[in-house]
């Protein structure tokens, strides 16, 4: 695990969902042929419309799924590798917790599972919860948080063991404005801080203004990779562009 | 590794005990005991008999009730609430995972077993029971048949992926796991050779109780013989082992 490799390396990436039921496979394409690299240091959006296939992309990076043709890589390490898992955080779309523990026990848990050392493990989660604003909500069962609650400590359990990538699934669906500036600070810190983020999104809005490169997804196939520099440039900025590739890649069906 | 399975494990443990369901089936089987002694009474000169026997029966079954129901949730509800989906993202091998969560839930189930035997013994003391050595030897026959069960109950519930499917195949094979010696006789009266190999078949993959019945033994003088130790407890502890890894095996394929 080294810095000549890239952060994350999806090479030709497919996933096909096959469900069976009363000896009938029905099969969906989940992505397909997807290759991607994202540098160390980088906050890369994944663009796409509902069901473009972007949670299947982080699901197979993050091992929870596995890949019907292609490979992943995190930093040089085949995916579901247990040493590469140790350098990644997840934030997902709704996260869920267990709902007879409070968000002190649950970080706790969290970090014994990712192998966080007993004497760092009680500043650290203080620490989280300091940056997520939740300290004294900390001691309360998790089954009487909210929904913004519970995506704070989703995200102080992501940042727990310090990881180098954070992964974020569609993280700022459902923030309000103040929520939104907040997510958009934090990832801005993270990445000063030098890590990598890779997140999904549907707001174009945000994603344009964290993002050093951005991939569309269409139907589960890579359609582009757009940075910064090019967006920018542009006269319809990266909602144009967006719009273009979508609109390029043929009429939408209904996922 | 080993701080991810305890943690695994402890968090079950504090989940089975914070979970409502748990503590209204252990009010159930306080309840059950209070019943015993209704049955006490009615067995006069018996009465401490009955409730000695009767006790025991009700911890067998509802340590089994317990470890069934607790078991055949313990995946499928983190799956469903997706819960799984953090942990599986972590450092953490599959096979700790399932193995942690399983341990958690015989611990917990155990110690729920221990208190039950305390309000039992705690009866039979009242009812003027003098002890008896063959009560402490026949509770870990049972915590290894509560063992059994839930390894037998996690399996199905990774193989089934419905809970009642899970718990009416668990329930099916440990029933039969009661009837070795009736299937073996089976086995031995029939004429046909495919239902002599298919009733065989079935007594090599049902769990066999008879290794852990210690009321079959009861009556000898010095028993529990030691070879129903050995052989009890190497049976029960193969047997979970083999329920596991085929668990471990099924859950490394699942997706989420």
């Amino acid at each position: 695990m080294g810095d000549s490799h890239p952060a994350i390396l999806l090479n030709s990436l497919t996933k096909v969902y096959r469900r069976s039921h009363l000896g009938r496979v029905r099969t969906t394409l989940g992505v397909e042929q997807l290759s991607l690299t994202v540098e160390k240091g980088e906050v890369f959006g994944l663009l796409g419309l509902n069901g473009s296939g972007k949670t299947t992309t982080i699901k197979l990076i993050l091992g929870l799924l596995f890949p019907t043709e292609g490979t992943v890589d995190v930093w040089g390490l085949r995916m579901p590798h247990p040493a590469a898992k140790t350098k990644m955080g997840y934030l997902p779309e709704m996260p869920y917790f267990y709902r007879y523990l409070s968000a002190r026990e649950v970080l706790r848990f969290y970090g014994n599972v990712s192998g966080l050392p007993s004497e760092t493990m009680g500043p650290r989660i203080e620490s989280v919860l300091k940056t997520v604003r939740m300290t004294d909500h900390a001691h309360r069962p998790m089954r009487e948080y909210s929904k913004g609650m519970l995506q704070r400590i989703g995200l102080a359990q992501a940042m727990l063991h310090d990881p180098e990538i954070l992964i974020f699934d569609e993280p700022v669906t459902g923030l309000d404005p103040l929520g939104l500036k907040e997510m958009r600070e934090l990832i801005q810190s993270l990445n000063a801080q030098g890590k990598t983020v890779f997140f999904s999104s549907h707001s174009i809005s945000e994603v344009e203004k964290v993002c050093h490169r951005v991939g569309i997804l269409v139907k589960g196939r890579l359609q582009r990779v757009i940075s910064q520099s090019e967006w920018s440039q542009t006269a319809g900025g990266l909602e144009g562009l967006f719009v273009d590739v979508v609109t390029s890649a043929g009429p939408m069906e209904v996922r | 590794m080993m701080k991810s399975l305890l943690s695994i494990a402890r968090y079950t443990f504090v989940q089975q005990f914070r979970n409502r369901l748990y503590l209204v089936v252990l009010f159930f089987g306080a309840l059950l005991m209070g019943v015993s002694l209704l049955f006490g009474a009615l067995a006069a000169e018996q009465e401490v008999r009955v409730i000695f026997d009767l006790g025991l029966l009700l911890t067998e079954l509802f340590g089994i009730v317990a470890v069934l129901f607790g078991a055949v949730t313990l995946v499928l509800e983190e799956m469903e609430s997706k819960t799984i989906y953090l942990l599986l993202t972590r450092p953490l091998p599959r096979g700790f995972y399932i193995v942690g969560r399983y341990l958690g839930l015989v611990v917990s189930v155990v110690i729920s077993l221990l208190l039950m035997g305390v309000i039992h013994v705690t009866l039979l003391g009242i009812k003027g029971w003098s002890f008896d050595p063959h009560y402490l030897a026949a509770l870990p026959f049972i915590y290894l048949k509560v063992c059994v069960v839930g390894a037998l109950a996690v399996f199905f519930s990774l193989f089934s992926s419905s809970a009642v499917a899970s718990v009416v195949f668990t329930l099916f094979f440990s029933l039969l796991g009661h009837f070795g010696s009736e299937l073996t006789f089976l086995a031995r009266k029939s004429e046909s050779v495919l239902s002599v190999l298919l009733v065989k078949t079935i007594i090599v993959i049902m769990p066999n109780f008879q290794f852990l019945n210690y009321r079959d033994v009861w009556h000898i003088p010095g028993s529990p013989p030691l070879s129903l130790w050995v052989w009890g407890g190497a049976y029960a502890v193969l047997y979970a082992a083999a329920c596991l890894s085929l668990s471990i095996a099924l859950f490394s394929r699942k997706e989420f």
